[in-house]
């Protein structure tokens, strides 16, 4: 159920500016990747391009390639919808549907693609809130609204709902920068089993997080103020951490810049 | 403890210790307080002042005929110098011959010329009516000429040929006409501005031709209804051929009603954060299906809330029903052809042919139906909202 990715010559464009340059890189598929470096780097950007959630914003275009598994996922005969349905996303703020209950918020996917038979839907549910840790806490008020729960809550919500659809890969952005201490925890034990399963790739601003939680990290940067964001280095997260080959990861990691 | 350290660091106790210690501003900040706290409340009482006082006036007038109706026509005695009311007993024996100076008159409702006042003859008929008003004039002659029987005639008679100086008769034609009436109206407006403003917000947001319609709209919520109703009279009548009617009513309210829930609906769809739909995309789902299934119910009560409003607008609108539609005192149900009663119009034909008697209580009995109406759409409105809201804990 876990798929490689493979970015060739990735380059990122809002309008006229141009945000990422040259990326290339491959995401090894049943291990968690992480994208760190500082604000406005691309990092998001390039994690976005992973399932086409980029061209949503007006105005955005890419080059280059993105393989999911040999597949170009921006040929011309590749179906956006389906891409996304294939490779799962969850967002830095918690965004359950307000007006949705928590079971509805977790079979959105599947509900929303079509399937409609409630033995289905359920066993679907259950399986998806105990994947994301978070069956105890809520199978006696699935009917309650999905924003009544707590933020770190709400968030593995949000991750119950992108692996209820059963994706190929997960894409996290950010997933624990609105959470407590706590609940990021929760969430961080949640990522190393999602593992076993799913291709996972994290933005994150914690280097600690990223040292905890990732087989492999990469590193970006903007070579300037107004210049595009950039890869420097990807590599596995101890290599990374302890032993960097670039100047500006070691700079980065170390806390002297950034 | 926090007082001790100011203390302490100064000698005398500032106006901020002060202020930690009582819990409350002190000098000018709690006089600037206390102004601004009269100032809101002032602005809040005088904005309010004027509505409680129309609805109330409504209700008092209005009440009557909605759930009661005096009885038909009554004797009463008038002195005919003074052209006032006398009591009964001036003129002797009920039915009899009155003294001189006196006068029984059979007038419609002994409410309409209390004791004392002034008394209009118009109207009014000195031969004995026959049949049940006799009953019903005895009755009210117990009373002193002030009887209200309780009644649903109102909600459930048309007002037929009991006109003018009778209060008999309901205001079932105007209540049907302007249900019926606002109902096409909302059939057409709606679909289309809810598909305009998810066009507007979630397919041209920024765009050239999103701002042209945009402007257009702006334009239209302004446009007076009169206008509109001109133009559908140009339009549906004079070029299309149509008959003055309730549907072409309908086609000018729905012009009315398109603009506000228009702009409403847009505003609700903006304020439905993108997460969501970036939520919804990355599950896989299309985009229309994120916008049935979650931009719309997210915006929903803000929805449904435009919609009672631009429904409560168009009730009350008149031009339009003046325009294009004849005025009728029965049920008529083809909207496509000839008159159709309204409460609107009720309003406007009662004020002008009957201003006494029971033109009067019909006048405001109307505009209290018409209260009514637009209330129970607001409850009903809320009562959707929070039925469909979910429970959160």
């Amino acid at each position: 159920m876990a798929k490689r990715i493979e970015v060739t010559d990735l380059n990122i464009y809002y309008g006229n500016f141009h945000a990422v340059q040259d990326v290339s890189m491959t995401v090894q598929p049943r291990s968690v990747t992480a994208f760190i470096g500082p604000s406005g780097c691309g990092k998001s950007t390039v994690l976005r391009t992973l399932n086409r959630m980029h061209e949503v914003i007006p105005g955005a275009r890419v080059e280059g390639k993105v393989q999911l598994d040999g597949i170009d996922l921006y040929a011309r005969t590749v179906d956006p919808v389906s891409v996304r349905r294939m490779v799962g996303m969850v967002f830095q703020r918690p965004n359950p549907f307000p007006s949705m209950s928590i079971y509805d918020n977790v079979v959105a996917g599947l509900k929303l693609n079509g399937i409609r038979k409630k033995s289905t839907l359920d066993d679907a549910c259950e399986k998806a809130l105990k994947g994301a840790n978070l069956w105890k806490e809520v199978k006696d008020r699935l009917d309650r609204a999905g924003t009544g729960l707590s933020g770190g809550q709400q968030q593995r919500l949000c991750i119950a709902r992108a692996i209820a659809v059963e994706p190929q890969v997960l894409l996290m952005d950010e997933p624990c920068s609105a959470l407590d201490p706590i609940s990021t925890l929760a969430i961080e034990d949640l990522i190393h089993q999602l593992k076993d399963d799913y291709t996972v790739v994290i933005v994150t601003h914690n280097m600690q997080q990223a040292a905890r939680v990732s087989d492999r990290t990469a590193f970006f940067n903007l070579a300037a103020t107004g210049k595009p964001g950039a890869l420097v280095e990807i590599g596995d997260t101890e290599t990374i951490f302890s032993n960097p080959t670039e100047k500006a990861t070691e700079d980065y990691i170390t806390g002297r810049f950034g | 403890m926090s007082a001790a350290t100011t203390t302490k660091a100064k000698p005398r106790r500032s106006e901020l210790a002060d202020e930690l210690l009582l819990g409350r501003p002190t000098g000018r900040r709690a006089a600037v307080d206390t102004l601004m706290r009269i100032l809101v409340w002032l602005a809040a009482g005088l904005a309010l002042a004027p509505l409680l006082w129309i609805l109330v006036t409504v209700a008092v007038k209005g009440a009557p005929l909605t759930v009661a109706s005096p009885p038909d026509w009554t004797q009463i005695c008038v002195d005919t110098t003074s052209q006032t009311r006398a009591t009964t007993s001036a003129c002797g024996d009920f039915g009899g011959e009155p003294p001189q100076g006196y006068q029984w008159y059979w007038t419609p409702g002994g409410r309409y010329a209390a004791v004392g006042t002034e008394f209009n003859p118009y109207g009014s008929r000195t031969t004995m009516p026959t049949g049940d008003d006799i009953v019903i004039m005895a009755a009210e002659k117990d009373s002193g000429g002030w009887i209200l029987l309780p009644s649903l005639q109102w909600w459930t008679e048309p007002l037929g040929s009991s006109v003018d100086f009778s209060p008999r008769g309901g205001a079932l034609q105007a209540i049907y006409g302007s249900v019926v009436i606002t109902l096409m109206c909302t059939v057409i407006a709606v679909p289309l501005a809810m598909l305009a403003a998810v066009f507007l917000v979630e397919y041209a947001r920024g765009s050239r031709i999103g701002r042209a319609v945009s402007f257009c709209v702006d334009i239209l919520t302004g446009i007076p209804s009169i206008v509109a109703a001109l133009f559908i009279y140009a339009l549906f009548v004079t070029i299309l051929g149509g008959q003055r009617s309730a549907f072409a009513t309908a086609l000018a309210l729905a012009m009315l009603m398109l603009p506000t829930v228009l702009r409403s609906t847009e505003e609700m769809l903006k304020l439905v954060p993108d997460s969501l739909r970036e939520a919804s995309y990355a599950l896989g789902v299309p985009r229309w299906k994120t916008i049935l299934s979650v931009v719309l119910p997210t915006a929903r009560t803000g929805i449904i809330t435009g919609i009672i409003l631009g429904i409560a607008r168009v009730m009350g609108e008149t031009a339009p029903l003046l325009i294009l539609v004849g005025y009728a005192t029965n049920l008529y149900f083809d909207p496509l052809n000839g008159s159709m009663g309204s409460l609107p119009t009720m309003i406007n034909a009662h004020r002008t042919t009957a201003p006494q008697f029971a033109g009067y209580d019909r006048v405001w009995g109307a505009a209290f139906t018409l209260i009514l109406i637009v209330m129970l759409l607001n409850l009903l409105a809320r009562g959707i909202a929070r039925v469909s809201t979910l429970k959160e804990k």
